[in-house]
This record gives structure tokens, sequence and C-alpha cells, in this order.
């Protein structure tokens, strides 16, 4: 069975851009867009690893982490930041922090490091 | 001296002996036969005595007694009686009696005592007079005195009331308190009565010395001095003249005198007054010389200075100060730069006059021009010598510049920080849609490659809109003002936005009233401004969810003189906050989605139109976004 990541972005294009860069490496993703949708997405879906746009509207991105941080079940689950924002060290033990415009293959070789 | 006797007796025998008598006692005797011939006779010398029959051949004793009593009062009237019957009859008009025999040494006695019994009625009549007569120069002493004292205190008065003008007055006489000036009043005789300390001082001069005497030449003549030439005309005199210090030196003066008149219109006093014209001259050009150079360094400060009263009212404006904001002397500070009563009273300018303490800091006012100052101010408070608050001097430095530099710069940190994520973004976009057009091709696979076009156009899309606002905000544009149909526009701003609409599902109402009608506008500005309202409508349908069918509507509204546009949507809404701050440049709702530009643009936009942009909101439930427009250029374009 495929690992599974979570895309949190308010972008569909990023969105669209990451599930295909996943399946062509054979991870199956679920996504998420802005708002509380992400907690019950990553409840519903328990993903293998979860990938974070902090630049969301309403600064959602951190409070998002916080919350994801104080669930016992889901406090272990890799967290990859992706944004176009420069040093927010809002996130602190991110598994990686992966700037944009990010090369792909890059991006992959980080998720197979961290979850095969 | 000989004392004088009188004899009036009618019998010649007794007469002639008692002349002889007398006259061997060395007395001067005086004879006369008749009552009429002594009375004659009274009038001629000082009587001593006077012996007189009782029985006169032309009067009776008692009449003639009567009558030389009158003529002189002091004289000893004797009377010679036959009996003790004459005596009884006039005991009460004579002094003395004799009776015969007429012994020779009798006589002697009784004529000494009659004598110094004149002698002592004399005096004791003169004494009065004498004492009156002294009371007399006494007082006549105290009035020079007091009239001395008084000229004194004429001339003191004078002085301090010079004195005090000259301090009073400014500009004129103001160096006069400076410069020795010497008062004096001078008697008819052309002298010296009294004189002013610098008059006694500097000149030597002293009361009773002549007229003339202080100056040199002509003029030190009593006749030809000033004070003569009054006397002489009784005329007030101005002329120059030269004075000699005691010291030595000659000084030129213009000498001012003036008559005082007494009760009869006669010159009695003449008042001079005189001051060294070469003090004055020299003291004027000083100050003259130095008001011009801190009238100078007023002017040539690059601060803009100005004095202002009690009243705040301007009392004075230099040179950078009227460049600016024109020569508002005598104008009310908050008539010429408006800032409201709270602005002004934590303004320093309040606080100066308030505590007449120097204070600094920072004003925003609008000035006569309607432009907005930053201004750096510091007050000084002018007081006089005892302390009390007169003026306030303000000085302040314009830092509008610097300030909207700051808010540009800030602007700009803010703007490539803006810029950079939304590019970052684009570029992120077309990362994407390059590997979706990739990999769709190595897989053959045509709805990726299609996906792929799709991200590629609509990351082309997203940065031509971000080049043009950028280039939009960078540059204002100058209206280029055209009458349009609004029907026309409106439908031109429809068919701009549908797509949008209409790939995101969302339904856009339109409702257009009194029209057909057209109005004076800039459409291609106007038209942008309208988009970012709508598309952001848009992006709040979509940012909602699917909670409700999303919609907007766009409603036109043409009156007599304006157009009213709204657009309202049932999307996400805003928060207080978010409102607040709509407007402002970069502020962006939308996270990496927007630039922060729109709306900061479409109200530039409607301002520079002389129109206005409200906005109303609720989270959750949806925005409405209410324009008001001008039909004509008329209404007057305001400055963005």
């Amino acid at each position: 069975m495929p690992k599974k990541i979570l895309i949190i972005d308010d972008d569909p294009v990023i969105v669209k851009y990451l599930q295909a860069v996943f399946s062509d490496n054979g991870y199956a993703s679920c996504e998420a867009g802005s708002s509380m949708e992400g907690l019950d997405r990553v409840r519903q879906e328990k993903p293998d690893l979860i990938t974070l746009d902090i630049q969301m509207p309403g600064e959602w991105g951190p409070r998002f982490y916080r919350r994801l941080r104080l669930d016992k079940e889901l406090k272990n689950t890799p967290v990859i930041v992706i944004s176009g924002v420069d040093g927010d060290h809002a996130i602190k033990d991110a598994v990686a922090f992966v700037r944009k415009p990010f090369d792909p293959e890059k991006l992959i070789g980080i998720i197979k490091n961290t979850i095969g | 001296m000989a004392e004088t006797v009188l004899i009036a007796d009618g019998k010649g025998s007794r007469r002639r002996r008692l002349k002889t008598l007398l006259s061997a006692l060395g007395y001067r005797v005086l004879a006369a036969g008749s009552g009429a011939a002594a009375l004659a006779l009274v009038e001629t010398a000082r009587l001593r005595v006077v012996l007189l029959a009782a029985r006169l051949p032309d009067m009776p004793a008692e009449s003639l007694l009567q009558a030389i009593r009158e003529r002189s009062r002091d004289a000893t009237q004797l009377v010679l009686c036959e009996g003790p019957g004459e005596v009884s009859m006039l005991k009460h008009a004579a002094d003395g009696f004799l009776l015969p025999p007429l012994h020779a040494d009798v006589l002697e006695v009784t004529l000494r005592g009659a004598c110094e019994r004149a002698a002592l009625r004399r005096r004791l009549r003169e004494q009065p007079v004498r004492i009156e007569r002294r009371l007399e120069e006494r007082f006549r002493q105290r009035l020079e005195t007091e009239r001395l004292l008084v000229v004194k205190q004429i001339v003191d008065k004078i002085s301090t009331f010079i004195g005090r003008i000259a301090r009073d007055v400014e500009g004129g006489v103001r160096y006069f308190n400076e410069v020795p000036y010497f008062v004096s009043i001078h008697d008819r005789q052309a002298r010296v009565l009294a004189a002013s300390r610098p008059y006694r001082l500097l000149l030597g001069a002293h009361a009773g010395d002549g007229s003339g005497s202080i100056y040199e030449g002509e003029s030190g003549e009593p006749g030809g001095c000033p004070v003569g030439r009054t006397l002489a005309t009784a005329n007030a005199q101005q002329s120059r003249e030269v004075v000699r210090y005691r010291s030595g030196a000659k000084v030129p003066v213009i000498v001012h005198t003036a008559p005082i008149y007494n009760d009869n219109g006669e010159v009695e006093l003449v008042l001079e007054v005189s001051a060294g014209t070469q003090d004055v001259q020299r003291l004027r050009e000083d100050t003259q010389n130095t008001q011009q150079r801190y009238q100078l360094l007023f002017d040539a400060v690059p601060c803009y200075l100005a004095v202002l009263d009690r009243g705040l009212i301007f009392s004075a404006n230099n040179r950078a100060f009227i460049r600016e904001f024109g020569d508002r002397s005598g104008a009310a500070f908050r008539d010429v730069f408006y800032l409201d009563d709270e602005a002004f009273l934590s303004s320093p300018v309040h606080k100066t006059l308030t505590d007449a303490q120097s204070r600094h800091g920072e004003m925003t006012l609008v000035g006569p021009n309607g432009r907005r100052y930053h201004l750096l101010v510091w007050t000084s408070p002018i007081s006089t010598a005892a302390g009390k608050l007169m003026q306030v001097l303000l000085i302040f430095l314009d830092i509008t510049q610097i300030r909207e530099l700051q808010s540009n710069l800030a602007s700009l940190g803010l703007m490539i920080g803006s810029i950079s994520h939304s590019i970052k973004g684009v570029l992120t976009g077309l990362d994407a849609g390059v590997y979706l057009l990739d990999k769709g091709f190595q897989k053959k696979d045509d709805a990726q490659i299609e996906s792929g076009f799709d991200v590629v156009r609509r990351m082309v899309n997203r940065m031509r809109k971000m080049i043009l606002d950028i280039l939009f905000c960078a540059r204002e544009r100058e209206l280029q003002r055209t009458t349009v149909e609004v029907q026309a526009f409106a439908d031109d701003v429809v068919e701009t936005v549908q797509p949008k609409f209409d790939g995101k599902g969302i339904r856009l109402e339109c409702d257009f009233k009194g029209l057909p009608a057209s109005f004076e506008v800039d459409a291609d500005m106007l038209r942008s401004a309208l988009v970012n309202v709508l598309e952001n409508a848009v992006d709040a349908c979509v940012a909602q969810g699917l909670y409700r069918e999303p919609r907007a509507v766009l409603r036109i509204e043409a009156g007599d003189d304006t157009v009213d546009i709204t657009v309202e949507d049932n999307g996400i809404g805003m928060s207080t906050e978010q409102l607040q701050n709509l407007f402002t440049i970069f502020f962006s709702t939308k996270g990496s989605q927007g630039t922060g530009l729109g709306l900061f643009l479409t109200d530039r936009i409607i301002r520079q139109h002389g129109g206005q942009i409200a906005v109303e909101s609720r989270p959750g439930h949806g925005s409405r976004f209410h324009m008001t427009l001008p039909r004509s250029a008329e209404g007057k374009a305001q400055k963005a």
C-alpha cells in the first residue's frame, strides 16, 4: 500500500502540481485547502506525511501546526513546510523547510528519506 | 536828634517864654497861636510832645486834642491849664496837665517823661508792623524756595516722563533713553533755575549760571543762546547747537526751548530740552544695524519662523514662512493652519502658551494651501524682564518630505516583499504547469497536457495583472475623461468579469436603473477599479465555500448629478480589522493570491474621479461596496 501524503495549500495550482509529483513517484495523496478542513482530514486520512503552506489567509498555517502537535495520535506525523515566506521559524521541528519555487526531485528526495 | 515839641497857645507871652525854655532844654520847638495853625504844623514834623492851652482863640481844646491825635498818633499831648476845673473837663482827652506856676525843672521832667512816653507809644505801635514785615519776608523766601522746588519737580517729572516715553515707545525714540538728554528751566534773566542730573553732571552747569554758558560760539552769549532767543521772541525755538561738556568734549545737540507764561501773559520761565545728535545718530545706526542683522538672521533661517502673541495672532513671519504660507502677520494661527482641538491642545504651541516653557515636538497640520504638513516644532517663550509671557517664537522644520519618503520607503519595502512573494507563487505555478505538461507528454496523457496548459495560461494571466497593478501603482495617471454611456460601460465591465464568475460557478446579477445616461469618466481606469471589486467578490464567494449558492449583484443607478454603483456578494465577508485596512496599499486578505494593490487602486481611482467609496461587511455574511461618482468633471477631482 502506497504511503499517503496530505497536501495543505490554498492555491489549487500548487495542490494539482504536488498531486502530480507525488503520484508520479508512487505516493498516494489527499488535500485540504484553507480553513479548519485540514485537521479533520488528518484524523480521517491518517497521512504518513504532511506538506504545509504556512502563508495562508488568517495565519492559519502555524495555528494548524500547533493543533496538530497537541493531538497525541497525530503529533508524530512528519511535516514538510513548503512556503514562499523566507525564514519563518514558527514551525520549529518541521522535517524540512522548502521554499517556493521548489525543485520536485529534491522534495521527493526529502520525502523518501523521511517515510521511504 | 532833637525831639520836636509843638506849642499851641493864644497867649503870646507865655508861648514865647515856653519856646525859650524848651529850646534851652534842647528841643526843637514849633509854635502856633491858634488851633488851626497848630494843626497845619502837625503834618510837617514828627511830633513828640504837643503843649496846648486849655483855651484857644479859634476852637475848643478838646477838638484840637482829637484832631492832633488823628494826625499824630504817638505824640504826648499836655494841656496848659489855669485851674483844676479845666483839668477835670479834659481829663479823658489829654495825656497830662501843666498847672501854674510853670517851674522850669517841673517842665523839664514833665517833657522828658512825655517824650519817653511818645517814643514808647510809637515803638508799641510800630512793633506789630515790624513782625508783620518779618513774616512777609520769610514768606517771600519760602515762596521762592517752593517755586524752585516746584520747578525742580517739573524738571524731574519731565525727565522721568521723557525717560518713560523713551522706554515705552518702540521705534523712533527707543534709543533716546540711551543718550544723555538735558532738561533745564531758565528764568527771565536767562539764568539756569533748575536742571536735570545729566545737565548738571555732564555740562557742569549750576543754578544761577547764564543760560548760554554751556554753549560754544555765539550761542554762548546771554542774548544769543536758545533761551535768550526764546525770551526775546516769546516763541518756542528749535536749533542745532554745540555744547561743551565739563570734560572739554564738544558735542552737537538739538535744542528745543519753550516759553512758560505767567498770569499776565509774560514769559516767566523757559524750558529747554536738548539731546546729543551724534549719539542719537550713532545709536540709531547701531539699532538699525542690529535690527537689520536680526531681521537678516530671522529671514535667513531655512526653517519657518513665526512669532505668535498670546492671542494666537501672528506678529512676525520670516521669509521662508512667507514663501510657503504667505505673510500672515495679524492673522490668527488657527485661521492659517487647520488642526483639530485635540491636536492643538496637545501641541507644543498651546503648552508653551500655557506655562511659558520651551517645547519641541511634531505637528501635523493642514496649511492655507490645503496641503498637509508634517512639521517638527520648537517653541520658545518670549517674556518680559518680569517674566510675563508676551509672545511665543515658533520654529517649524518641514519634515513632510522625510515623512513621505519614509512612508514611500516603507511602502517600497512592503511592495518588494509582496511582489517577491507573488512572483514566487507565480513561478511555482509556472513550474507546476511545465511539470504537468512535461509528464503529460511523457505519458501521452492529453488530460494532463491540457491541465498543464491551463495552469500556464492562468499563471501568465496572474502575472500580467500583477505587473499592470504595479505599473498603475507606481505611476499616478492623469484622468483622461470622456463622455461615456453608463450602459456601454457597465456591459464592458460585465463582459470582462463574466468568465471568472462562470469559471467558479458564481451567479452575477445586474440591476441597472436610470438609464440611458452618460458620465464623464476615464473609462479604462474606472473599469479596472470596478473589475477589482468584482473579482474580490468572486474570491470572497470561493473562500466562503459551498454552504450557500454563491452570487454577486452589480447595481448601477444613474441620478441627476451622480452615478451610484453597488457591488454586493454573499461571500466570506470581512472582520472590522480587515475593513479598516482595506484600502491600504499591500494589504491583502488573500495571502499568496493577492498583491494588496487592487482595492488600494480602486480607492485611488474613485477619489481621483471626485467620488467616494464605502464598504459594509460582516464575516460569513458577505460584503457590500458602494461607490458614488459625480456625472460631470465639475464635481472637482480630489487628489488621491
